[in-house]
């Protein structure tokens, strides 16, 4: 019975919103740049002259993503752009959305502008899902979890303008965390597939599944000293991060392990960003940490963080 | 030990809310969960263990339509299989043949990661991405994505069309490809590079007249 209230509060609960906060304005950003670096190729994307035109889109989802095409669904996908085939508009939607982002980033019209993006996220992932890759998916899932949070009621404009004329109080109102706890659930449940997925690959096992990365060339980015592909560093990388993301996966609800979960997270995937042209990858996953963080804990760690500073002053 | 947020007795969410957050976390850890072990997929060896329950999540919850309905229309559905169950082992690129109206020809390039600057291939790493699953030719598992290449390859006669009294007529799609020396194989020199024109494809001339928006009559 505890333990079911203890469940209930952790996911229910109430506290403070300022890890949502920080967590809106660092994703929001980086979809900002996400879209901002695809929209320089836009018409090879998006247009109805590109690679992928409308109906390809269309085809490709049916196929890859409704049992090969067998399943029926009950309802349309959300999809405004469902049948649009005009560049026009649909580029229109798709700078709306990079410019949903920056609103969603600065806190202004928070409700609003995460909602927009949430649904332009989605619609965009449908008009073109053949060049997503697994950043991109936690970015539509995320996004979406980000649109059901009360994210403007801390660290956003919103807040600020409502302070100013005295519409606020002067601390953050309590919310209840289980948009967090979403987020945080799926992306513990994203490591722990993952690993599980991998566990199941003989590589892996065996310790030789990074020599192959590092050597595929597509995606080669900033020089690697030779010794850390080669043997013995291919076994330690290889189970390093089956146990890393396992613990991301796991460990990391676990109150005295969780810094150092993260830290491994992070040392993992900046070094998949340094040595592997995958873009911004490496920059959503640890960018979403903080949401392991209550609002309290991360209020706490900027007041250390400023007392700080003005004793270096 | 577990995080838990001081108790707030006097609020509490609406049952709905929380009802909607359950069958959240139910659907997407039924979609997410990861396939069972390649040989049981492939009907090799019997299942064990976890197995017998992944190829029964696999078989009857993944497919039912109430997941389905509800991650596909929202956009949540996921999967989670980086590098995974194996890396891939093929490192590849394309090129394509244009052949125009008068005989001649000319090599395109499509964007192969290797040979860009640092910065272009952050920002270019989607056509990668693409040429992947335009080359993603696995029938045995519904991954046969051959349908794609005529619309590839006009694209690329599109890119090429310069000269409406010249145009491109045909393209010839070319795959290069090189097997990563195996982890256990002699040290050696990196073997060099396949190639193979895997499709040849007909410019359609009323399609690219359209798109490049040439008049008929200046042909």
């Amino acid at each position: 019975m505890e333990t079911a209230k203890q469940l209930y509060r952790y996911w229910f609960g109430f506290g403070s919103p300022v890890t949502m906060g920080v967590f809106r304005i660092v994703f929001s950003l980086l979809l900002f740049i996400n879209f901002a670096m695809i929209g320089m190729f836009w018409n090879d994307w998006f247009g109805q002259t590109g690679y992928v035109p409308a109906e390809i889109a269309g085809r490709w989802l049916d196929s890859h993503y409704l049992n090969g095409g067998t399943a029926d669904l009950w309802f349309n996908r959300i999809d405004p752009l469902f049948g649009v085939s005009n560049d026009t508009v649909v580029k229109v939607v798709y700078w709306m959305t990079a410019g949903f982002a920056m609103l969603s980033a600065l806190g202004l019209w928070s409700r609003f502008s995460t909602f927009c993006l949430a649904v332009g996220v989605v619609t965009l992932h449908h008009r073109n899902p053949i060049i997503l890759h697994g950043g991109d998916t936690w970015m539509r899932v995320a996004s979406i979890y980000l649109a059901l949070a009360p994210s403007g009621a801390a660290v956003s404009l919103d807040r600020w303008i409502a302070l100013r004329r005295g519409k606020a109080p002067a601390q953050p109102e309590l919310v209840s965390m289980w948009p967090q706890r979403l987020i945080a659930y799926n992306l513990a449940l994203l490591y722990f597939t993952t690993t599980w997925s991998k566990w199941f690959g003989g590589l892996w096992k065996s310790g030789d599944a990074t020599w192959y990365p590092a050597r595929l060339h597509e995606f080669d980015r900033f020089p690697v000293p030779d010794f850390v592909n080669q043997y013995p560093m291919v076994k330690v990388t290889t189970w390093g991060t089956l146990a890393v993301e396992f613990a991301l996966g796991t460990l990391v609800f676990f109150k005295p392990l969780r810094k150092w979960v993260l830290l491994s997270g992070i040392a993992l995937h900046m070094w998949i960003e340094y040595s592997m042209n995958i873009p911004l990858f490496a920059f959503l996953m640890t960018s979403s940490y903080i949401v392991f963080y209550d609002g309290e804990e991360t209020a706490a760690w900027w007041d250390r963080l400023k007392a700080r500073f003005a004793r270096s002053q | 030990m577990v995080q838990v947020t001081a108790p707030t007795e006097d609020k509490r969410v609406h049952p709905l809310v929380c009802a909607f957050v359950i069958f959240t976390v139910l659907m997407v850890t039924i979609y997410a969960l990861p396939k069972p072990s390649p040989a049981v997929v492939n009907n090799e060896v019997e299942p064990r263990g976890t197995d017998i329950f992944l190829k029964w999540n696999d078989a009857k919850l993944k497919p039912n339509p109430v997941v389905e309905n509800y991650l596909y229309p929202t956009g949540l559905w996921q999967y989670w299989d980086m590098f995974a169950p194996n890396p891939a082992q093929t490192d590849f690129w394309c090129d394509a043949e244009v052949v125009f109206f008068d005989g001649s020809k000319a090599r395109y390039q499509y964007p192969r990661m290797k040979e860009l600057p640092i910065a272009q291939k952050y920002v270019m790493e989607r056509y990668r991405k693409f040429y992947e699953r335009v080359n993603m030719s696995d029938p045995a598992h519904g991954n046969d994505n051959g349908w794609m290449w005529p619309v590839f390859a006009q694209h690329i006669a599109l890119i090429n069309a310069n000269d409406p009294t010249n145009p491109p007529v045909k393209i010839g799609l070319t795959r290069h490809w090189q097997d990563v020396a195996r982890h256990d194989a002699k040290p050696g020199p990196e073997p060099g590079y396949q190639q193979y024109t895997f499709y040849w494809h007909i410019v359609d001339q009323t399609q690219l007249a359209k798109d490049m928006r040439w008049a008929i009559g200046n042909r």
